[in-house]
């Protein structure tokens, strides 16, 4: 510190040295000296830039202020040549130009969520040169993510998805300053992370985080990007941006957290979430370099099977809301788990309906199976599921069949035949098989009935007592 | 269109509810819990998106528990909850419940 104060000094007594000289020179060599004076400034702000880039562009702790100086120094900058030769096939969009490059490199956006929606988001804004790229997931990098999480690898199986999308930005574009937030994203930190970013694209796959993204984008002004995909469906609209409206606008009550699927459960085929993610890109870039018109108030719904988008158009801000409207009664982040029912994670929530002496573990299932006892197991999954694995002798009713008069009169009849009165539910994980149950217990007439399920389903067998089951 | 209304044969007690046959686009899990993608049906022309929701649900009952979070749209346009709606013959209701997956 004591170096710098003395060349604080020095430099300020060059300064008034110069201010002497300069008083007798003509408008022509002032002119000069400034253009000078602004290279030399420039090039400070570059190398500090490198610097950052080389020492801390991993840190999720960031100064705001550095940061929005220096992005803001980019942005006036003419493009370098490297630059130029990169985005040659950008610049020469009328529309976009070198303009919107600028516009592009000065920017910043926040992709909350590594995932399905994340990485094509991500990919496509980094290869098209947006200045700093903020990427939040706390998960790690799963087998089952890789057909559709396309920048994760199988090396990095087990690993953070925030790294991992960030080392296949950086090896694409090392312009871009990548910042990823290995963090769970609560209403703790939500706020902080949002205001450090100009766009913001809601690539997360909970309805408790969606809540919290939307109201934390509000609080600090931000346009929300929001993307979703499930099995063949893709829906994409962009939040509180040019009078539209927000996300509790048009859904005020959070949805009964039974009617909400996931990816795990309902399925998702890859390149879904990969159509939405590109456009979440996409309109991010339109916000950025205010280039054509972005998805405000309309909201547009991808059908994959079909091929075909619908665009809905929405209606403006609701006076009336409780988080964008003229007296918003929400003034602060809330707990959104309590708000939805739900948790903020799209990992399946165990279920306990039964009565342990109601279920029975996978090594009693086996003992019960290897001593022959004569019983009813019934697979209440879809058939599809069926297909990838199954234990041997079961019948397969799925879950929302069970209670259906055929479906009683087949199982009453199995066990008629085999002079038993036991009945064995199973399913993926032991979820399902004890609603099955309970409905059971309803519908079969005869109280002598013994229905239970197995604990942990088919997922708990391949893990305890077979190894080649597959699990999925 | 009115025309078609007082034609409608006086009846004691109130007038008959003109009705229109539209097309219902069902989307994400009202799509599964319909059952179908789409359904011609006969609903009452002078309605509200939840007048219109409950005869729906008269043939698409399973669609019950969603129907605080849906996106109820005519001919491509939002309804706003109680906003007055009259439905004419050929036009497409859209039945949206969010998809929250990523
Ligand atoms: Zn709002």
């Amino acid at each position: 510190m004591s170096d710098g104060g003395g060349t604080a000094g020095h430099s300020l007594a060059e300064a008034g040295d110069g201010m002497q000289d300069r008083s007798q020179w003509s408008k022509e060599k002032l002119l000069e000296e400034l253009q000078k004076k602004e290279e030399e400034n420039q090039n400070l702000k570059l190398q500090l830039q490198q610097h950052q880039n080389a020492t801390g562009s991993y840190s999720p702790v960031i100064s705001s202020d550095i940061l929005n100086h220096q992005l803001q120094a980019i942005g006036e900058r003419p493009l370098t040549c490297a630059q130029v030769a990169r985005y040659s096939r950008q610049l020469i969009l009328p529309e976009f130009g070198p303009r919107g490059q600028r516009m592009l490199s000065a920017a910043s956006v926040l992709i909350v969520g590594c995932g399905g929606l994340g990485c094509p988001a991500a990919v496509y804004l980094a290869a098209a040169g947006v200045g700093r790229l903020g990427l939040v997931d706390y998960d790690l990098v799963e087998l089952n993510n890789l057909h559709r999480q396309v920048l994760h690898t199988e090396e990095r199986v087990g690993t953070s998805k925030a790294l991992s999308i960030a080392q296949s930005i950086k090896a694409l574009n090392s312009e871009v300053e990548v910042v990823p937030y290995e963090i769970s994203f609560t209403s703790s930190v939500a706020l902080e992370v949002v205001k450090q970013y100009e766009v913001v694209l809601d690539c997360t796959d909970n309805v408790a985080t969606r809540y919290l993204l939307n109201d934390a984008c509000v609080l600090a002004d931000r346009p929300l990007v929001s993307g979703s995909a499930l099995r063949f469906e893709g829906q994409l609209t962009v939040y509180h941006h040019q009078g539209g409206p927000c996300f509790r606008c048009i859904h005020p009550k959070p949805p009964p957290p039974e009617t909400v699927t996931n990816c795990s459960d309902g399925g998702v085929l890859g390149a879904v979430p990969g159509v939405i993610g590109c456009m979440q890109a996409l309109e991010a870039i339109k916000i950025i370099t205010n280039v054509g018109t972005p998805l405000s108030q309309k909201l547009l719904l991808f059908d994959g099977l079909r091929g075909t988008f619908l665009t809905v158009k929405l209606r403006g801000m609701k006076s009336t809301c409780e988080i964008c409207g003229e007296e918003p009664s929400i003034k602060q982040l809330i707990d959104y788990e309590q708000f939805c029912g739900a948790a903020a994670t799209d990992k399946d929530k165990g279920v306990t309906l039964l009565e342990r002496n109601e279920r029975v573990t996978v090594e009693e299932y086996r003992t019960l199976m290897e001593a022959n006892k004569p019983h009813v197991l019934i697979d209440v999954r879809l058939p599809v599921e069926l297909e990838i694995c199954s234990l041997p002798n079961c019948i397969n009713i799925p879950l929302k069949d069970i209670d259906k008069a055929e479906s009683i009169s087949l199982i009453q009849k199995k066990l008629s035949d085999l002079g038993s009165k036991s009945v064995v539910c199973v399913c993926r994980r032991g979820n399902d098989s004890q609603l099955a149950v309970r409905q059971l217990e309803a519908s079969l007439s005869q109280p002598d009935y013994q229905v239970k399920d197995i604990i942990g389903g088919l997922t708990a067998w391949a893990h305890k007592i077979d190894n080649s089951m597959p699990v999925y | 269109m009115d025309l078609l209304g007082l034609c409608l044969p006086y009846q004691p007690g109130g007038m008959t509810e003109r009705e229109v046959s539209v097309t219902l686009l069902f989307f994400a899990g009202a799509r599964d819990l319909a059952g179908v993608e789409r359904a011609t049906v006969t609903l009452t022309a002078s309605t509200t998106p939840e007048q219109l929701l409950a005869e729906v649900v008269r043939s698409f009952g399973e669609i019950t528990n969603l129907r605080d979070s849906l996106i109820i749209s005519l001919n491509q346009e939002y309804c706003e909850p109680g906003q007055g709606l009259e439905l004419s013959n050929g036009d497409e209701i859209a039945i949206i419940p969010p998809i929250s997956g990523g």
